[in-house]
């Protein structure tokens, strides 16, 4: 049995995609919480948060990412770059989440070192399992 | 010196050998006129003076026996009055005569010792006329001859003086005239050499000049045509497009300004050449000029050279051009793999999630229109998934060793279900290595291959034959089944993306499988074609030309 996750933070501007994907993990119930964000920018923001207000409820740590390419204003890329400045201290796992087929999106994934892993839309209960099984087995959480 | 020589034009110098030649000729004819000339006075004296001084010694040898001889016969022979005649005239005119003759002569004389002997011997002839004469007057009259005293004085006289004088004076011109014919001797040997020295000379004086014409010849020979052969040789080899110079320093006369033209002329159209060759490697920026105004080559080099740069310039801009439309190319296919799944997506996401939480809490009908909804975003997805494909083939863009073999075991392997389950036998000739796209290769026989087992006739198990030959320098593939086959009419259509030939509910798939092969094929500078007839088997040929870069 997996162990339940504190938090998963789901960075994607679609609205639908979000719904879906948030009915996803609730029926998983793999984890506590889950926190939808619309935008990098919202994100860069959160996660300072949830470091330095430890115990708020509002801001709880997430310990799993699914990060979305393709977003206005500040895209998936662009995040991660700014997500290494934040330098966060604790661990946390970065899975790209995309309906993108395009070969070359997962080949740069795979160069980034933050990135974990790198699902396609739609996220399925199959696919959480696989990730919760590769990513948390085992690993004692806080 | 040597480079004096070498700044007198070959002009002068003919002009000089010339002027050397008529200057011996001159001279010849000097020496020749002048020892002709000598000769003739040589001859002149010798007839003028020596032979004729010779003939008045003989005279006056002559008069001096007569005088003798008249005087004996004065003495002895009384009644000889014709005698005394002939003494007395000899006497008073003929001794005159000659001695104004030798006189004459002996001045013209060369030598001083001559005309003193002649002087003496004729001083001793007038003695010998003074005592004949005192003779002549002892005896003048017949009756003296009586006296015996006055006849035996002149005996006495004719005996002790006349005679033994007259034989003295004989003596002396005898000497004289033996001088003379020595004289006239020597001057006839010095005759005869002159006349050969003159003949020598002019034999020797023509030797020097056939000679002088001779060398001449060679030295104008050596400075003339040889330089115009090894000209003419340049020239020629320019013809055949050859460009050489001639490298040995040349004299400063008109064949070494001529070979300074040729050089030159060497000099500029290799310059010419190497510009030339330097537009044919598309060094545009090497300096050049034209050689004159009237350079066409050099101007029409001038403007190959623009036309080709802005060629290449225009090149330039269409490749940019190419290459931007290219990436937008792929970024259509970014677009048609994101933005268009994204909102398909949802809806067969949304579509699913509908039918699983609702079935059945609706009536039969909203069941039916969502299982359209969601097949349809189904069918779409698997579109976009495939022109999305279709679009990166040949996205790879180096060639590499392909080994048919290989990709053949693993497309067999990729399709191991559809094989088991339908029983497909696949058998394969040895197949080449070539040179080409892995991945797409590996796609083509994957296509084929399922194409064949998906388009198998009814209640019969496939049968799959691969096989490879080679043909002007490419190697044919061929793919045979034994499936349904294709009507002749359609075989240009089904390589046509989304072409279809049955319904959907007889065989599933987008159509695009065999505009893919066609596509990989023709990536490969290839050509896809098929033989078949409707019911029985078709086979597939490409070819994939053998040296593939």
């Amino acid at each position: 049995m997996n162990p339940k996750l504190n938090c998963v933070l789901v960075i994607d501007d679609d609205e639908p995609t979000n719904f879906f994907t948030q009915m996803i993990l609730e029926e998983s119930g793999c984890t506590e919480n889950i926190r939808v964000l619309q935008s990098g920018q919202e994100a860069l923001d959160y996660l300072p948060k949830s470091e330095s207000e430890k115990g708020n409820t509002d801001y709880p740590c997430p310990d799993l990412i699914f990060l979305d390419i393709n977003m206005p204003a500040m895209d998936g890329w662009e995040f991660l770059e700014e997500y290494r400045k934040l330098n966060v201290s604790r661990k946390i796992i970065v899975v790209m989440l995309t309906t993108s087929l395009f070969p070359e999106d997962k080949l740069r994934a795979t160069a980034i070192p933050e990135i974990s892993g790198f699902e396609n839309k739609p996220l399925t209960p199959e696919k959480i399992t696989a990730v919760m099984e590769k990513y948390f087995t085992n690993v004692p959480l806080k | 010196m040597k480079n004096l020589f070498k700044n007198i034009s070959i002009k002068k110098r003919i002009y000089w050998s010339f002027s050397l030649l008529v200057l011996l000729f001159i001279a010849n004819g000097i020496v020749t006129n002048i020892t002709l000339s000598h000769n003739r006075q040589l001859s002149d004296r010798l007839s003028k003076n020596v032979d004729p001084s010779l003939q008045a010694l003989d005279d006056f040898k002559k008069i001096m026996l007569e005088s003798k001889m008249y005087t004996t016969n004065w003495v002895f022979l009384r009644s000889n009055q014709e005698d005394k005649k002939m003494l007395a005239k000899l006497h008073e005119e003929d001794y005159h005569l000659l001695k104004t003759r030798l006189l004459g002569y002996s001045s013209k004389w060369e030598s001083k010792v001559w005309p003193d002997s002649l002087n003496l011997v004729l001083n001793g002839f007038e003695e010998l006329m003074k005592i004949e004469k005192s003779i002549m007057t002892s005896l003048s009259k017949f009756g003296d001859y009586d006296d015996p005293v006055t006849k035996l004085e002149s005996e006495r006289i004719l005996e002790e003086e006349i005679l033994p004088r007259t034989r003295y004076l004989m003596v002396s011109l005898n000497s004289i005239h033996s001088h003379g014919t020595r004289v006239r001797d020597q001057e006839n040997v010095n005759l005869d050499n002159a006349s050969m020295r003159l003949r020598l000379f002019i034999i020797i004086l023509g030797m020097t000049i056939i000679l002088a014409g001779f060398l001449l010849s060679i030295y104008m020979t050596k400075v003339i045509i040889g330089p115009v052969h090894e000209i003419r040789g340049i020239i020629n080899n320019l013809g055949q497009g050859i460009i050489q110079k001639i490298d040995h320093e040349a004299n400063n006369d008109e064949i070494g300004k001529m070979v300074q033209s040729v050089n030159n002329l060497s000099e500029k159209l290799q310059a010419t050449a190497t510009f030339a060759r330097e537009v044919g490697l598309r060094n545009f920026d090497v300096p050049f000029q034209p050689l004159s105004d009237s350079d066409s080559l050099g101007k029409a080099l001038l403007a190959m050279r623009e036309d080709l740069k802005s060629g290449e310039e225009n090149l330039a801009i269409q490749n940019r051009e190419l290459e931007r439309k290219n990436k937008e190319l792929e970024q259509f296919a970014y677009v048609a793999s994101h933005d268009l799944q994204e909102p398909l997506r949802t809806t067969s996401s949304f579509a699913d999630l509908l039918q699983r939480q609702y079935k059945g809490k609706l009536d039969e009908r909203a069941d039916k229109y969502l299982t359209y909804i969601s097949q349809a975003s189904n069918r779409m997805k698997a579109f976009i998934t495939d022109l999305l494909e279709y679009s990166l083939i040949g996205n790879k863009k180096h060639v590499e060793d392909v080994n048919c073999n290989d990709v053949l075991r693993e497309v067999i392997e990729d399709l191991d279900t559809a094989i088991t389950e339908t029983g497909t036998q696949i058998t394969s000739t040895s197949l080449p290595r070539i040179k080409g796209f892995e991945t797409e290769i590996k796609h083509l026989f994957q296509n084929l291959i399922f194409n064949s087992i998906k388009f198998r006739k009814v209640n019969t198990a496939p049968k799959i034959a691969i096989s490879a030959s080679q043909t002007n320098g490419s190697w044919q593939f061929a793919f045979s089944d034994n499936g349904i086959g294709i009507a002749k009419e359609h075989n240009e259509r089904i390589f046509i993306i989304f072409q279809r030939l049955h319904t959907r509910s007889q065989y599933t798939g987008s159509g695009i499988g065999l505009s893919h092969c066609k596509k990989i094929v023709e990536l490969h500078k290839g050509k896809i074609w098929l033989e078949s007839q409707l019911g029985h088997g078709a086979t597939f040929y490409f070819t994939i030309p053998q040296n593939n870069n």
